[in-house]
């Protein structure tokens, strides 16, 4: 896995939402599930930024729904993670472990 | 599923958005956006007059059709209070492919959630909050892209120099 491969904080939490709201992953139950989770407030800015920057990757695809009335008759985007990013996911997840294993026990001596 | 009757006020037409006044709140569409519901040409949806368009049959249908059927009622109060201007500063700042989504997800959680929760001028707080980080995620990541191409015209240049000396 090259360098620039790996995901960055907010990329892995939001493609873990993902994962956990599965078919009904749009923007705001995404925001909504990241909001209650991690207990911090993110902006809907924020999600669709980092969407839009894995979906170009090939991380993460994307699917128009049909348009809502309580949604002023606009319509939803749901997203989708694909194998490309699960293992970007998996692969960061990996490299923060081991990294958490060698400093295991310098954080012992200290 | 029988249509409920709105009164379509004006139609404004800003850069790059639409806005329709229905019952004293302003619906805001991409100019994609409005072109595919109502059907219009390019060309002739950005040579048309306002006042045209405010009479056009396909703009008095779609107040009845598309927006609010009888079972959910006449827009809310709560979506009145939306003010239409940061609607406009979102639509003026975020890209065409994504705007439609953003103001969709706006909407729905500013009624859904926030307004029975809150309260309006909480709801209200919200959303200009809302608004604003948004739009500095997008300026954020504008300025990223202008930075980075600075720097890689700079060292382009410096490189250059170096050869030519």
């Amino acid at each position: 896995m090259g360098k620039g491969e790996y995901l960055g904080e907010f990329e892995q939490i939001v493609l873990l939402a993902l994962i956990k709201l599965g078919r009904n992953a749009y923007g705001m139950t995404i925001r909504r599930e990241i909001s209650k989770r991690t207990e911090r407030e993110v902006s809907i800015g924020a999600v669709y930024t980092t969407l839009e920057r894995m979906e170009k990757k090939g991380y993460v695809s994307s699917r128009i729904g049909d348009p809502t009335p309580e949604r002023g008759g606009r319509a939803k985007k749901y997203f989708k993670v694909e194998a490309l990013g699960e293992r970007a996911l998996n692969d960061s997840r990996e490299a923060l472990l081991k990294m958490g294993l060698i400093l295991k026990p310098l954080v012992g001596t200290g | 599923m029988k249509d409920q009757d709105f009164e379509i006020i004006a139609v404004r037409r800003k850069t790059g958005i639409f806005q329709i006044e229905v019952n004293s709140r302003f619906i805001t569409y991409a100019n994609d956006r409005f072109r595919e519901i109502f059907g219009y040409p390019k060309a002739k949806l950005e040579n048309m007059p306002i006042r045209e368009l405010y009479l056009d049959e396909k703009v008095a249908r779609e107040k009845v059709v598309v927006k609010y059927p009888t079972s959910s009622g006449p827009p809310s109060p709560s979506v009145q209070l939306m003010p239409a201007r940061l609607e406009y500063y979102l639509c003026l700042f975020t890209p065409k492919k994504v705007r439609e989504h953003i103001l969709g997800d706006l909407v729905e959680e500013y009624t859904s959630t926030i307004l029975p929760k809150f309260g309006p001028e909480r709801a209200q707080r919200w959303y200009q909050w809302q608004v604003f980080t948004t739009v500095c995620s997008y300026l954020k990541s504008r300025l990223l892209k202008v930075i980075t191409f600075g720097w890689l015209v700079y060292k382009a240049e410096v490189m250059f120099r170096r050869f030519m000396n």
